[in-house]
């Protein structure tokens, strides 16, 4: 038994640095390191030694077993960061492919809008109520001080189910609905559809979105409703949105107005979607008549109230550059995945 | 109303550019929607009949510009005394007609007019016709009082009476047509029938003609409701009915007549008789409002001075007196300024709305969405999450389209546009299956769409509106075209069921059960109704084949309809469930039963049967084939076995699972796999 720790020591470091694979390593490992490896085998084999040269043997077998075991694993970290490298490469894809479809659902641009301008009017201190379609004259034109037959209807031709039943004309017939039951000062809203007799083509429809507020407080005044709409349509459309009044008529307002805002195509400006007015007309407001208060069982010598309301379809119209006002109600998929 | 500028000019003085008066104009209220050629098209709103003239718009333009207007000065040239009356005037309806006066021209010679005055017409948008019908329309444009001329040797008895139409009788217009009156009708009559439909068009019988020698030229003040009724009743407006509807000036029917008769004198068409019979039963005075200045800045957020409200009101015309409260007198013609509030409109106005400041309530309000508009909210955000786009159909639709689905009442519009938007839709399911056939059309075949809206059914104490949510599959979702696992989601019965319920999870409603179900334009295997605690909340299923083929969809397609208010009403809070502190054990047990056995059935029998230490069944397996006995399937689920306090052994889970197959060998004649 000639075995030289010197000698066994530089082959196993050979073999093990010579080692390619983890696998490799753990074969050289198990041969050199092994309960019956060859550095094993040394050291069993001091027993067969002169008494004198044991120690120094003994030593030099520790000595090469544990530098062994060192560089053992500091080829198994070497070689396992190439496998996985090598791993990595193998599985690299091309990112260019397209992702695996997953699409989760949109809203409608128009409940989308309808969706902002609910967050800002709650905002603003309103309480949304729902309202009927199906409205009676009683709300809708009556109590809105409408005279009976007044030209002022000529511009909401009505569809009718039946004597005094309609589909409402405006969102603004919920004043005489709410009022009458609610004490001041108080902070209505209401959303929804109207109808009026109309012929569709790309800038009419004969349903139509709209938004109405009302207050009722000791002092509401003209200023205070420039200020809200100002504030609405600037947390709407952006900072830089101007809002302008002027005078209109509408039966149930007095002062009335009508709200246009800047263009926001060309900031005023003047262009084809303006019509190079510089203003595109958003709906109708004024302080509360003092005879639909009064209809309302609310004093106007004692309280007083604003009222606006506001097509919906303009919004998502200017914001998404939608020409056409019947691709709302079509529903075409290719339409409505855009937003 | 068509205004061309250069008349305009003629009594007030116009300095800016046309540019300039068509902004002054439109930010004090009478829009100017279009100009061309120094013709302004102005939108006047329903109150203001009093601006349907050159002169109305005249004395606005007067007050903007804070200026008087020089209206054409009525000075009438009588060649004579009167020496008789020539019309005997009777107003057997004096609340209808408050005024009517006549004049009389006589040696008429009938010719064209002058061609200045027909320029002005034309750019007004009139068509010239002769001299004595050109002058009447001329002083309506420039005054805003309508005037009609009778043929006077026409007219029978030399008489004149207001009153409504009797039953039966009728007339022939200017226009040529006949037309059958009522009562509601106010007519003007000679001796012997009625010659006009008041306010609204004169009679062919009377009309002034190439023959005619002599004319009676009426004015009048008659009542705006009753000419708006009466031209709505014989389908007819004209000019004329325009502003008798809008209000025209009791004060003026005078001096527009004496300007028509003074401009026929004036432009050779006829010498005037001397007189005119003015017969004004209900006088109408001007009417004194207070302004208070206060209240007038408290109303309008402003500061103005008192000196400012004075002058805006004098400047309209309006006649100011006092200091505080302001007395003031409104003249006739401005039938729309009956309170306080409308003065202070008029201040408004004048000084312009742009003077008013921007500031926002002070006091705070709580503001709050609706408890629908949040269910709703609830329901877009689940079915969204799920795939579906949202969709908006009209409220109105089409009866045939809906027959497909539906066959009780519906609620149909007395005036419908058109047939296809004449009802009130009973359901969503129709407008969705009208979306999905549009997209089909233009090439799209997967369709995924959701709606949450209104229906509307007869009720016994009229229109009753409900809330629904509908939904409509067909095709893939997500679909992705390049060939990897997993597949894209196909539209099937049960993806369908599954976006059911995901959306009565979002409700936190555990106790749902599905029930086979026929109904119209479904398929008759594949459709169920969803019932919550024995109340059925709507359905869902495939559309029946026929159905689907009928109305050209893009290939099977599964919807459903709820009702979400019964969701709302049987949706229950949540409450944290403590997680397990002890391993579950899991066993699939294989459940061999005839194919009718619904698996509902199955799984309720191995919920009862296993007790309290069940914690959940899934189904994992259906499978039907070779290895079964004819009309088997076999149903296969996993049952996971937990106790709240203990770690279960597999003893006691032996004896649950055993319990389990015994009582479906019991209950269902299971056998096992």
């Amino acid at each position: 038994m000639s075995l030289n720790p010197e000698s066994v020591r530089r082959e196993a470091e050979e073999r093990i640095l010579a080692a390619s694979s983890v696998q490799e390593l753990e074969e050289v490992e198990t041969h050199f390191l092994g309960r019956k490896g060859v550095v094993t085998q040394l050291l069993r084999s001091l027993g067969s030694l002169p008494p004198e040269q044991r120690p120094a043997f003994g030593r030099q077998v520790n000595e090469a077993k544990q530098a062994l075991q060192e560089l053992v694993e500091k080829r198994r970290a070497e070689l396992a960061r190439i496998e996985l490298e090598a791993r990595l490469q193998e599985e690299r894809v091309d990112v260019t492919l397209p992702g695996r479809t997953f699409r989760t659902g949109r809203y409608h641009p128009i409940n989308a809008t309808i969706d902002e301008i609910r967050r800002v009017m709650v905002g603003l201190g309103f309480e949304f109520v729902e309202m009927p379609d199906v409205e009676h004259y009683r709300f809708n034109f009556e109590a809105l001080n409408y005279p009976p037959d007044h030209p002022a209807m000529d511009e909401q031709m009505s569809f009718y189910i039946d004597d005094g039943v309609l589909l409402r004309t405006q969102t603004t017939s919920a004043q005489g609905r709410v009022m009458p039951h609610r004490e001041p000062p108080f902070r209505i809203a209401v959303v929804g559809r109207c109808y009026r007799y109309e012929t569709v083509d790309a800038t009419h429809n004969h349903t139509f979105y709209q938004v109405d507020g009302f207050m009722v407080d000791r002092v509401v005044t003209m200023a205070h409703l420039k200020g809200t709409l100002d504030a609405f349509n600037k947390a709407i459309f952006g900072p830089n949105v101007r809002t302008r009044f002027r005078p209109d008529y509408f039966p149930f307002v007095e002062p009335g107005a009508e709200i246009a805002i800047s263009c926001v195509f060309c900031n005023g400006s003047g262009c084809r979607i303006c019509k190079e007015t510089g203003w595109l007309e958003q709906g109708g407001c004024g302080l509360i008549h003092p005879n639909v208060l009064r209809w309302c069982g609310i004093d106007p010598d004692a309280w007083s109230g604003y009222a606006f309301g506001l097509g919906i379809e303009r919004m998502p119209m200017l914001k998404y550059s939608i020409d056409d006002i019947r691709l709302f109600y079509e529903n075409d998929m290719r339409f409505l995945r855009q937003f | 109303m068509r205004l061309p500028v250069e008349w305009l000019k003629e009594y007030v003085d116009i300095t800016m550019s046309d540019e300039e008066l068509a902004e002054l104009l439109t930010m004090s209220g009478s829009e100017v929607e279009s100009r061309q050629n120094g013709v302004f098209e102005v939108k006047v709103t329903p109150n203001r009949g009093d601006t349907l003239s050159i002169l109305g718009m005249a004395q606005e333009v007067a007050a903007l510009t804070r200026q008087s207007v020089r209206g054409p000065e009525p000075c009438i040239h009588e060649d004579s005394e009167k020496h008789e009356s020539f019309v005997k005037i009777n107003i057997e309806a004096p609340d209808l007609c408050a005024r009517y006066a006549a004049r009389m021209v006589t040696d008429i010679c009938i010719g064209p007019s002058p061609e200045w005055m027909q320029k002005r017409l034309i750019a007004a948008g009139m068509r010239p016709i002769n001299n004595v019908v050109d002058i009447t329309n001329y002083v309506m444009l420039e005054f805003g009082q309508p005037l009609h001329a009778f043929d006077y040797d026409l007219l029978s008895e030399r008489t004149i009476i207001v009153r409504r139409a009797r039953q039966g009788e009728s007339i022939v217009t200017l226009d040529g047509v006949f037309r059958q009156l009522s009562p509601e009708i106010l007519v003007i009559a000679d001796a012997h029938r009625p010659v006009a439909v008041a306010g609204i068009m004169g009679g062919a019988e009377t009309e002034v003609s190439e023959r005619t020698r002599q004319i009676l030229l009426e004015s009048a003040h008659f009542d705006p409701l009753c000419i708006r009724r009466g031209s709505k009743l014989l389908g007819l407006t004209t000019e004329a009915s325009y502003r008798f509807e809008r209000w025209v000036d009791p004060s003026g029917v005078v001096s527009a007549l004496d300007r028509a008769v003074q401009l026929m004198r004036d432009l050779g068409v006829g010498r005037i008789v001397p007189g005119v019979e003015d017969c004004y039963p209900r006088r109408y005075t001007p009417v004194t409002i207070q302004l208070r200045p206060r209240r007038c800045n408290e109303v309008l957020g402003t500061n103005f001075e008192p000196s400012l409200m004075r002058d805006a009101l004098a400047s309209l015309g309006l006649e100011v007196r006092g200091e505080d409260p302001f007395e003031v007198t409104v003249p006739t013609r401005r039938a729309d300024l009956k309170a306080e509030i409308d003065l202070i409109e008029e201040v408004a106005r004048i000084a312009g709305y742009d003077r008013i400041p921007y500031e926002l309530p002070k006091d705070a309000l709580i503001g709050k969405h609706s408890d629908w508009q949040l269910t709703s909210d609830l329901i877009r955000e689940t079915l969204a999450r799920a795939g579906l786009y949202e969709a908006v159909g009209h409220s109105l639709t089409d009866p045939a389209l809906v027959s497909h689905f539906y066959t009780g009442q519906t609620v149909r519009l007395r005036n419908p546009v058109s047939e296809e938007f004449s009802i009130l839709r009973p359901s969503l399911i129709p407008t969705l299956a009208a979306a999905a056939q549009l997209s089909a059309r233009r090439g799209t075949k997967d369709v995924a769409l959701f709606e949450v809206g209104k229906i509307f059914l007869p009720g016994s104490e009229g229109v009753q509106e409900k809330h629904s949510v509908a939904a409509l599959i067909t095709g893939t979702l997500m679909g992705g075209r390049w060939n990897l696992k997993p597949a894209p989601l196909t539209a099937d019965f049960f993806l369908c069921k599954g976006i059911v319920e995901e959306l009565l999870d979002a409700f936190n409603i555990q106790n749902a059960s599905f029930e086979p179900s026929s109904r119209l334009g479904m398929h008759p295997g594949r459709t169920a109704r969803v019932c919550i605690c024995g109340e059925e909340v709507g359905f869902l299923g495939q559309i029946h084949p026929e159905v689907e083929e009928l109305l050209e969809l893009p290939g099977p397609t599964y919807v459903f309809e709820l009702d979400p208010d019964s969701l709302s009403r049987h949706s229950r809070g949540r409450t944290y469930t403590p997680l397990p502190k002890f391993p579950a054990i899991t066993r699939d047990i294989a459940v061999v039963v005839d194919e009718n056995t619904p698996s509902a059935a199955v799984r309720s029998v191995i919920l009862q049967a296993g007790g309290e230490l069940v914690e959940s069944v899934e189904l994992f397996d259906l499978y039907r084939g070779p290895n079964l006995p004819p009309g088997k399937k076999s149903i296969a689920f996993s049952v996971v076995l937990r106790s709240p306090d203990t770690t279960l052994t597999d003893e006691q889970a032996d004896a649950v699972i055993e319990n389990i197959r015994t009582a479906l060998s019991r209950e269902v004649g299971a056998s096992f796999r």
